[in-house]
């Protein structure tokens, strides 16, 4: 049985242990992003690895962005039709989509998908002690390694927002107006008319950037400071999609009072 | 430092945790020269190997690569020095996204200021050194475990290293690639004079290469000298570790408490 001093003190350790880790994710990301890029060499490995970390995530947001459009659509309709404004299903869907459900749900996709895919990726690199021989060849591994995967992400997410966002916005038409039988006119005008550029969209993507931020930091810390056996890497991964989901759902909520309070 | 040694470690402490790896250790690798570096399991030889190539820093002492101090340079100039470096992994960590062609050219294209031609040139001469230039299209995981070594080496020498160290050259692999790797090292270090420094368990082969030898245990050299000089070592531990005895100054049995009180203990 622990005793209370025993309590405070591994509570305490625990605090120095997250502090410490802070630091050390900070060290990482200062070293990968603020360092003179060699753009003849980073370029290639940055597009390269928007491919393999926004390209390839397409296909899980394209129909992961349907299916919820279709939903909402569903959802939506039948408790608008209960005050007779079924019309308004467009500008329902258009401002949960772009206000919320665009960048959440796209950054948790995104966390599960590609940020568990970069921690994988550069703790079996770690692993294999392929960091390890890049450091020998005197390149160093948070240039070529840890940078291009932290940029890629970064710009990844608020265009895969975007692309979620607009295909929600489609899953929703295809079942209002294609199956429920919903004007389409009003469909389009009512959403053109209530959603506003500048406090609806703009919010949105400043979300997806600060989440692409984020979520791409913590996945490529992971990968970079896990320990290098099969459970690190696990352990790792698992960490990347858990922390990446919970700093996703906790700044949500802070910018969303932030963007309502009028900032 | 001695103009003689080109690696020059002194006075090296080194710990993980609470567990000393290095306790006060002292040696001169002769400029030129191949030096085995043997012992038993986790005495910390792959340790070494890092501190050397300044992976990890030591809690006292200093290593010393020409008239560099490893362990106080700035990271800047730690690369610099590394240029003078290869490196032989015991994993062979090559790179699983690029092709064996690509991987020997890595180091050239991200350190030497060199036109793509000829690095292709040297490449190639790198690659049928180790009797590879045929697969130079191949991925790493269409190699077999001595090709990818072979690859492994060639990647190692691509920038024509003043210091290669090679960290259990041998494990795994078969007589012919055995064969290969030695008849390379013996090469390089005859035509190139690169210094070279092997940690191996492999007690025939490596005593056949090297021209000395230091058998590091518990922190500590406890033997050194010529390959001959070993074989007639006084030291019982020496002895115990070259003709492979299961019991002796290294036990057998990690530490454990008594091993019939052990069975009658807790169920």
């Amino acid at each position: 049985m622990l005793s209370m001093v025993q309590r405070i003190q591994s509570l305490g350790a625990a605090g120095i242990h997250f502090v410490e880790r802070v630091g050390e994710a900070g060290l990482v990301l200062l070293g990968a992003i603020f360092k003179k890029p060699n753009l003849h060499k980073s370029f290639p490995l940055l597009i390269q690895q928007i491919y393999m970390v926004g390209f390839l995530s397409l296909p899980i947001i394209i129909v992961a962005g349907s299916f919820i459009g279709m939903v909402l659509a569903l959802q939506g309709y039948n408790i608008l039709e209960k005050f007779a404004a079924a019309d308004e299903l467009g500008p329902l869907v258009a401002l949960s989509v772009a206000r919320e459900l665009g960048p959440v749900v796209t950054g948790l996709l995104f966390a599960g998908r590609a940020g568990s895919s970069l921690t994988a990726e550069i703790g079996l690199m770690k692993a294999t002690d392929q960091l390890s021989s890049m450091e020998l060849m005197a390149v160093d591994p948070l240039q070529r390694v840890v940078a291009p995967r932290f940029w890629a992400g970064f710009y990844s997410l608020p265009l895969l927002t975007i692309v979620f966002s607009m295909f929600s916005i489609f899953g929703a038409y295809a079942v209002g107006v294609d199956w429920i039988g919903l004007d389409a006119g009003s469909f389009w005008s009512n959403m053109q008319a209530s959603v506003d550029f500048r406090i609806d969209i703009v919010n949105g993507i400043i979300k997806s950037i600060v989440f692409g931020f984020f979520t791409t930091w913590i996945a490529v810390y992971q990968g970079y400071a896990c320990v290098p056996t099969s459970e690190g890497i696990s352990h790792a991964t698992t960490r990347t999609v858990v922390f990446s989901s919970l700093v996703i759902l906790g700044l949500d909520f802070v910018l969303t009072a932030m963007m309502m309070g009028g900032w | 430092m001695s103009s003689q040694a080109c690696v020059q470690i002194k006075h090296l402490t080194f710990s993980r945790g609470s567990r000393k790896i290095f306790d006060d250790l002292s040696l001169d690798v002769p400029r030129g020269s191949i030096v085995g570096i043997m012992g038993p399991s986790g005495t910390g030889k792959t340790t070494l190997l890092r501190l050397i190539s300044g992976q990890l820093s030591p809690d006292q002492g200093s290593i010393f690569l020409d008239d560099d101090e490893i362990n106080t340079l700035s990271r800047s100039r730690l690369y610099q020095v590394r240029k003078k470096m290869g490196m032989l992994f015991q994993s062979n960590a090559l790179f699983t996204n690029l092709s064996v062609f690509d991987n020997i050219a890595y180091p050239l294209r991200e350190r030497a200021d060199l036109s793509e031609a000829f690095i292709r040139d040297i490449v190639l001469m790198k690659l049928q050194a180790v009797g590879l230039r045929g697969a130079r299209h191949l991925m790493p995981s269409d190699l077999s475990g001595g090709m990818a070594r072979r690859v492994a080496l060639a990647r190692a020498i691509a920038m024509d290293p003043e210091l290669i160290m090679y960290d259990e050259p041998f494990t795994g692999q078969d007589p012919i690639s055995v064969g290969m790797i030695v008849k390379l090292m013996r090469l390089l270090n005859k035509s190139a004079n690169m210094t070279s420094i092997i940690v191996s368990h492999d007690i025939e082969i490596t005593f056949n290469l090297v021209d000395y030898v230091f058998v590091l245990a518990d922190g500590k050299i406890i033997g050194q000298g010529k390959p001959d000089e070993l074989r007639n070592s006084a030291n019982a531990q020496v002895r115990q570790f070259l003709n492979g005895l299961p019991d002796g100054p290294v036990p057998f049995h990690y530490p454990a408490k008594d091993y019939a009180t052990d069975l009658m203990g807790e169920n």
